[in-house]
């Protein structure tokens, strides 16, 4: 079944590097994702995938094709609110508080 | 093609004197997806560097199409 794709998706990506030359991608949606923040680390192989140890900055995993950027895009904001928590949001909102001082990110809706 | 092993992740906390390599920002959308493939345009801005790309992936690969890039 072929999905027509009508939202875009604005975010600031922020690039850090770590152990073993791997790369963390931190992702800070706006718009209807507002305060959605995810980390994404991309791996040469799978053996380096499967013995990856996360820095201890990172949380839990998640489900890498229930929030792609494809399912997200399809998502209304209704949607998106009712699989990411209040909770989890509000925990995020902290987290970009604090990369806006770094950055100078612009926080406010986009 | 490129294919692409990824792992996502929330975040805890940011830590202190992390360093930032750089900062890109995005606008995406796509054109066509369905069960094997989707088409991406994507539009990246690094601090004067603006790009625009076009990329198809199929099954966790990813093919690189157009890229256009200006000052």
């Amino acid at each position: 079944m072929t999905k027509k794709i009508t939202n875009k998706i604005t975010k600031t990506r922020i690039v850090v590097p770590i152990q073993n030359n791997l790369k963390v991608e931190i992702d800070v949606y706006y718009d209807y994702l507002q305060d959605f923040l995810t980390a994404e680390v991309e791996f040469p192989n799978e053996e380096q995938a499967a013995q990856f140890k996360k820095p201890d900055w990172l949380g839990e995993e998640i489900g890498y094709k229930e929030f792609s950027n494809l399912r997200l895009s399809c998502m209304k904001k209704e949607e998106f609110r009712n699989k990411v928590s209040e909770e989890v949001l509000n925990h995020n909102k902290k987290i970009i508080e604090k990369l806006s001082i770094l950055i100078k990110l612009d926080i406010s809706n986009k | 093609m490129n294919k692409e092993i990824e792992r996502k992740f929330a975040i805890k906390y940011w830590p202190e004197n992390i360093k930032i390599e750089k900062v890109e920002q995005i606008e995406q959308a796509f054109l066509y997806a369905d069960a094997n493939t989707n088409i991406r345009i994507r539009r990246m801005q690094v601090k004067d560097k603006l790009e625009y790309i076009y990329t198809v992936k199929t099954k966790g690969d990813t093919l690189l199409v157009a890229k256009h890039s200006r000052n």
